[in-house]
């Protein structure tokens, strides 16, 4: 379960991203509220843009954007199940011959640390020595202002729970000054055969994502977990 | 194929640039509020600002808290960070109460082993219509974090699951011929 991290998170929001085929002017507040998919009231979502091509609005949990290619929806409020629900009821009751080719369940969390705590775990993540006379030089100076890891990526791919695609987990520095850790998880699934096989639509993207959403967060807080106990120990 | 990838910044980045090319081309744009949003199209200047606006605002990855319209108040950004989640499922409902079975998924409980009665009025306004016998719901508990402080907060949502159909009955039976196979027999 997504719970019962090291350190306290500060930031914790989950998207999933679909890319395909799709016709962006249907998702409107009012088509999801008609259809009751969202609770809250079409006339209270902060639109941005609607718009044959792209729409992007806000509800009080979710935030959700489309253009013809994708389709993104986005939470920092729990119950992340609220995401899988949306995107099921979607894409499986109300718009099923929609050619899903990707998906993606993604997760980003942020959370406390200290200057000297990051420069540790940074080093440890990417140690400087193999870059040289830079490293060294990246290592001189006061510790916070001579800079080092700003973003490690590690992926794996070969999965068994998947024809292709991948995992992939960046560790990096939080924005600004607040000395934080962001972790994000881009869990990256491929349908080859949609496209040659129209009758498929979105079929084989809400099976998988049904199957696998708890676990992509149950993997993506493990991965998390980890990191944090890096810093934990630092 | 398509070679992107589904991270949400790099379909932020993608959308980034979809607009801005709208906005060069100065086609019409449909703005929104409410439903009866008017199509900005008689004052090419105005629409150019618009359009400008917008593409700022996409760029700078702001939308969520800049308005369109500039009608609606901005919203204070807040988190809910849950810190224990059960699911539920409705037993019985009074006038003002309704008692559940409870599955604690923090602990990774399999069968629901716990039982709790709610205050009605503990559930959100739009998702009291979904208060049903055998309705399924999720109950969290955790920190609403906003930029003003830190507070504890419960939170009872109703599920809004996907309609059994034909196709997801073939989906079940093709999971539990998965299962099946893993089973053995000592």
């Amino acid at each position: 379960m997504h719970m019962g991290f090291l350190i306290t998170p500060k930031l914790d929001t989950v998207s999933i991203v679909l890319r395909g085929t799709f016709n962006p002017a249907i998702f409107s507040p009012y088509w999801f509220e008609k259809y009751k998919i969202i609770a809250s009231k079409a006339e209270d979502a902060d639109v941005q843009l609607i718009h044959p091509e792209v729409v992007s609005f806000r509800t009080d949990w979710l935030s959700l954007s489309s253009d013809k290619n994708s389709f993104t929806i986005a939470t920092s409020e729990a119950p992340w199940v609220r995401c899988l629900d949306l995107v099921e009821q979607t894409f499986g009751d109300f718009l099923s011959h929609t050619p899903i080719t990707q998906l993606g369940i993604n997760r980003n969390i942020e959370f406390p640390s200290t200057m000297e705590k990051n420069e540790v775990v940074g080093h440890l993540l990417a140690p400087k020595k193999p870059w040289g006379d830079w490293g060294s030089q990246i290592s001189k100076g006061v510790a916070g202002n001579h800079g080092g890891m700003r973003n490690v990526t590690m992926e794996i791919r070969d999965l068994e729970d998947r024809e292709k695609g991948h995992v992939r987990a960046s560790v990096s520095p939080s924005e600004g000054n607040n000395h934080g850790v962001v972790v994000s998880i881009n869990d990256h699934y491929e349908f080859s055969n949609v496209l040659s096989d129209s009758t498929l639509g979105a079929t084989q993207a809400m099976e998988t994502l049904s199957q696998n959403f708890m676990a992509s967060m149950d993997r993506s807080a493990s991965i998390t977990n980890q990191v944090m106990k890096l810093i934990d120990e630092a | 194929m398509n070679t992107k990838t589904t991270d949400s910044i790099s379909v932020d980045l993608d959308r980034s640039k979809l607009v801005s090319n709208m906005a060069q081309s100065l086609e019409t744009i449909q703005l929104q509020s409410n439903i009866d949003a008017k199509i900005i199209h008689n004052n090419m200047a105005d629409k150019h600002s618009s359009l400008t606006r917008l593409v700022r605002q996409f760029e700078a990855k702001d939308l969520q808290s800049v308005p369109v319209n500039g009608q609606k108040k901005h919203k204070e950004r807040s988190n809910f960070i849950p810190l224990q989640e059960w699911e539920g499922y409705v037993l019985d409902i009074q006038e003002d109460l309704f008692t559940a079975s409870l599955l604690d998924l923090t602990n990774k409980r399999e069968v629901p082993d716990e039982e709790a009665e709610f205050a009605i009025s503990e559930i959100a306004e739009p998702d009291v219509e979904f208060l049903s016998i055998g309705a399924v719901f999720r109950w969290v508990l955790g920190y609403r974090i906003k930029p003003s402080g830190q507070s504890r907060e419960s939170q009872i949502i109703f599920r809004r699951m996907p309609k059994w159909n034909l196709e997801s009955k073939a989906r079940a039976d093709r999971n539990a011929e998965r299962l099946m196979k893993t089973l053995s027999w000592k």
